[in-house]
């Protein structure tokens, strides 16, 4: 995936179209993008912290704490995520 | 595997113990005091403590805190808008589940920081990371900055802490409920980037934090 990452990402839509009890499915804002995102717990947590004021370091740092995960590998599973959802266009 | 059921209530307290049993193939025991559940961690061999926030009404952070020092890992249940999530973890636990969770919810938490990982349930994720995403924004400000942001009712509860009052006697000296005075102190700590009332205690302790209206004394 080659999509630019921005720094602070901002959701497209302001609620999932639907949830359950494992994750969510998103759907993009505009509506020139691509379709839904099914969305895993982890995503769906870090599609909420997408408010246009928290940076991906952040969210980074904010994974490490409360997963006490090594930050090398959460920073490249963060913005994996982001990636994807910036591809489907339910952030930008 | 040895889990610890802590439920006020003997009859939910057996029941989730019964099914933890069936589900998980372990050894389980119900706990309805807090001198019950000293005896059973005391007895050696616990991995697992399920921990209703009920079961030690203010001080749950600091059982939390007491149990996951004696070895085994902390699983907490927790009713909406009562408990800070963040001060649980930081005091210890290492799973969540919401009353709303029901048993299938508990089983989860209960396998999943078996296998050593963290357990917040999906609902309650994009909130808590989001309270460790403010907490370390306010460690970064300057605590004059963090002080300013607290309206006059929770820097009295401040001062309040710093003197030893307990939430009961806090919710006295301001004329309030015990429930009001809870959500001063959790919103005071979240604004704070603090993690416990211990911690606020030193924090308004070493900011010379004193309450305005009333003096406190331990009589």
């Amino acid at each position: 995936m080659t999509d630019v990452l921005p720094v602070r990402p901002r959701r497209t839509s302001s609620e999932p179209v639907e949830r359950w009890p494992e994750g969510a499915v998103v759907v993009p804002g505009t509506p020139d993008a691509p379709g839904a995102l099914a969305l895993n717990p982890t995503a769906l947590a870090l599609w909420e912290l997408c408010d246009g004021n928290t940076a991906v370091t952040e969210m980074v740092e904010a994974v490490c704490v409360l997963f006490a995960v090594d930050p090398t590998r959460a920073r490249e599973d963060v913005e994996t995520a982001l990636r994807e959802m910036v591809s489907a266009g339910v952030i930008r | 595997m040895r889990i610890l059921v802590a439920h006020p209530s003997p009859v939910v307290a057996d029941g989730m113990a019964a099914t933890l049993a069936e589900e998980l193939g372990a050894q389980v025991d119900a706990a309805h005091t807090e001198q019950d559940l000293r005896q059973l961690v005391a007895d050696g061999g616990v991995d697992v403590t399920v921990l209703d926030a009920n079961f030690a009404g203010d001080a749950v952070a600091r059982l939390c805190h007491e149990l996951s020092e004696a070895g085994g890992r902390v699983v907490v249940i927790t009713r909406p808008g009562r408990e800070s999530h963040l001060e649980l973890l930081a005091s210890g636990a290492v799973g969540i589940v919401a009353a709303t969770n029901g048993l299938a919810g508990l089983v989860l938490a209960v396998r999943t920081v078996t296998q050593g990982h963290t357990h917040v349930p999906a609902h309650l994720l994009g909130a808590v990371l989001h309270e460790v995403v403010v907490a370390r924004r306010q460690e970064e400000q300057p605590a004059g900055d963090r002080l300013d942001s607290l309206s006059p009712r929770e820097r009295e509860v401040l001062g309040l802490l710093g003197h030893g009052a307990d939430t009961r006697e806090i919710a006295a000296r301001l004329v309030i409920s015990p429930y009001t005075a809870k959500t001063h102190i959790n919103r005071l700590l979240g604004k704070l980037g603090l993690a416990s009332r211990t911690e606020a205690a030193a924090f308004a302790v070493s900011h010379h934090v004193n309450p305005t209206l009333l003096e406190v004394s331990h009589d």
